[in-house]
C-alpha cells in the first residue's frame, strides 16, 4: 500500500516524499487484542504460535519448556493488552520480546537448580525417546557456545525469519548494532557447526 | 528458513492440536479472569471508596440529629465507637438532644419523655449535664405557661378595646427565673392578642 506523506507547514507546502507501508497480517487483530477479544487472541495465536515456539525451542533446547514459555507470553499479553501500541508488526515484536524474556528467566531458573543427569532417572520414569523433545545434541552444543544475545538474533533471523529491523525491535537495539551482532553470531555459529562436522567425520 | 544454516531447520516446530487447545484454554481462562477480575476489582474499589467517603460524611451529618430524624439511627449505631474515645458521649448526646428538641419546638410530651431518658444516662458525677437538663425542664414550664391564650372579647372595629373582666393572669416570671439562655419579654402587643394561633412566643397580655 503506497501513500504520499504531505507535510503542510504554515508557510507553503512541503512534500516530504513517497513512503512505502506494507500492511501486516496481524494489523486486523491489534484492536481486538487491546479490547481483549478472544477471537483476536485465537487469531494471533494461530498466526504466531509456531514461530514463537520454534524460537523458544531454539533458545531452550526443550520443547515442553518452550511451549510453556509461549503460553506464558500469551497470558502476559492478556494482562498487558491495553498497553499494546502500534500495528501488527509491533504486536508480533512484543510477543517475541515476551518469549525472549521468558527464556532468559528460564536460564536463570536453570542456573539455580542442578540438572539431573539421565543416568539417575529411574527406568519407570524414562520416556521412550528422551531426545524427541530436545534439539539435536550437536546443534544444541553449537548454540550453547553462543552468547545468549548471539543465539537470540541467530534464531530470530534463521529460524523465525525476521528481518534485521524486526530483530532490532525485539532486541531493543538499533539496526546497525543488530546487524553487527548478527554477523558475528553467524560467523561464530558456522565455525562451531563446521568444527563439529569435522570432528564427527 | 535459511540456506546458510540448514542445521537450524531442526529447531523449527509446529504446535500440535493438543498444545494449541491447551494454550488457548489458558488464554480463555485468563481473559475470563481478567474480565471478572477487573469488574470485580472495580466494584470493590468503588464501593470501598464510597464507604470511606460516605461514613464520615453521614456520621457528621447525623451528629446533630434528634429522635425522629432520618439519620438518628445512624447516630445511635455509631455511638459505641464514639464511646470508646469519650465515655461521656452518650450522656452528653442525650442532653444535647433534649435541648435541640426544645429549640425545635417539639411537643411537651416528647421533650418530657426524652428528659427522662436523659436523666437515666446522666450520673451524679455529671452536674453540668444535670443542670442543663434542669434548665430545659424550667424552660419547658415557662413555655407551657406562655402558651396560654385568652380569646379577645368581641368588639367593633375602631371601638376601644373592652377590658377583660377576668383574664387569665400570666405567671410573673423574672428573667432570672427564666434563665439567661431564653430571655423573654412580658410585654404584649395587639397582634398577640388578636392572634388565634397558639405558638411559642405568643404573649397573653393584661389589658
Amino acid at each position: 500500500m503506497s501513500s504520499l506523506t504531505i507535510d503542510l507547514p504554515t508557510s507553503g507546502v512541503l512534500i516530504t516524499g513517497l513512503t512505502e507501508t506494507v500492511s501486516h497480517p496481524l494489523d486486523a487483530h491489534v484492536a481486538g487484542i487491546r479490547t481483549r477479544s478472544e477471537t483476536a487472541f485465537r487469531a494471533v495465536y494461530d498466526a504466531t504460535a509456531d514461530d514463537l515456539t520454534s524460537f523458544a525451542f531454539g533458545m531452550l533446547s526443550d520443547r515442553k519448556t518452550a511451549e510453556d514459555v509461549v503460553q506464558q507470553a500469551f497470558v502476559e499479553l492478556v494482562k498487558g493488552a491495553h498497553k499494546i501500541k502500534g500495528d501488527g508488526r509491533a504486536l508480533r515484536a512484543w510477543l517475541f520480546r515476551s518469549v525472549r524474556y521468558g527464556c532468559l528467566d528460564e536460564y536463570r531458573r536453570r542456573s539455580r537448580r542442578p540438572e539431573i543427569p539421565y543416568e539417575v532417572i529411574p527406568d519407570s520414569e524414562v520416556i521412550a525417546d528422551p531426545l524427541a523433545d530436545h534439539l539435536d545434541p550437536s546443534l544444541e552444543a553449537a548454540l550453547n557456545e553462543l552468547r545468549k544475545r548471539h543465539r537470540t538474533v541467530v534464531l530470530l533471523r534463521h529460524v523465525v525469519g525476521l528481518s534485521v529491523d524486526e530483530i532490532a525491535t525485539v532486541m531493543g537495539s538499533t539496526r546497525r548494532a543488530t546487524y553487527a551482532v548478527l554477523s558475528r553470531a553467524e560467523t561464530r555459529l558456522r565455525n562451531f557447526l563446521d568444527g563439529n562436522q569435522e570432528a564427527e567425520s | 528458513m535459511s540456506n546458510r544454516f540448514p542445521e537450524l531447520d531442526e529447531a523449527r516446530v509446529i504446535v500440535d492440536g493438543v498444545t494449541r487447545e491447551k494454550h488457548l484454554g489458558v488464554v480463555s481462562a485468563a481473559l475470563a479472569a481478567r474480565g471478572q477480575g477487573s469488574w470485580g476489582r472495580g466494584r470493590v474499589l468503588a464501593l470501598g471508596l464510597v464507604l470511606v467517603l460516605l461514613v464520615p460524611v453521614v456520621a457528621l451529618a447525623a451528629e446533630n440529629t434528634v429522635p425522629g430524624d432520618l439519620l438518628y439511627p445512624i447516630k445511635r449505631a455509631l455511638e459505641p465507637i464514639v464511646q470508646v474515645f469519650d465515655s461521656d458521649a452518650p450522656a452528653q448526646r442525650r442532653v444535647r438532644e433534649v435541648e435541640l428538641l426544645f429549640e425545635r419546638d417539639a411537643t411537651d410530651e416528647v421533650i418530657v419523655w426524652h428528659v427522662d431518658a436523659a436523666r437515666d444516662v446522666v450520673t451524679d458525677f455529671q452536674p453540668t449535664l444535670s443542670q442543663r437538663i434542669d434548665r430545659v425542664v424550667r424552660d419547658l414550664h415557662i413555655r407551657r405557661t406562655d402558651r396560654l391564650v385568652v380569646v379577645d372579647p368581641p368588639h367593633e372595629p375602631g371601638e376601644e378595646r373592652p377590658v377583660k373582666e377576668n383574664p387569665i393572669v400570666p405567671v410573673d416570671i423574672s428573667d432570672e427565673e427564666r434563665g439567661n439562655d431564653h430571655p423573654t419579654s412580658t410585654t404584649s402587643t395587639i397582634q398577640d392578642l388578636t392572634s388565634d394561633t397558639t405558638r411559642s412566643g405568643d404573649r397573653v397580655g393584661v389589658g
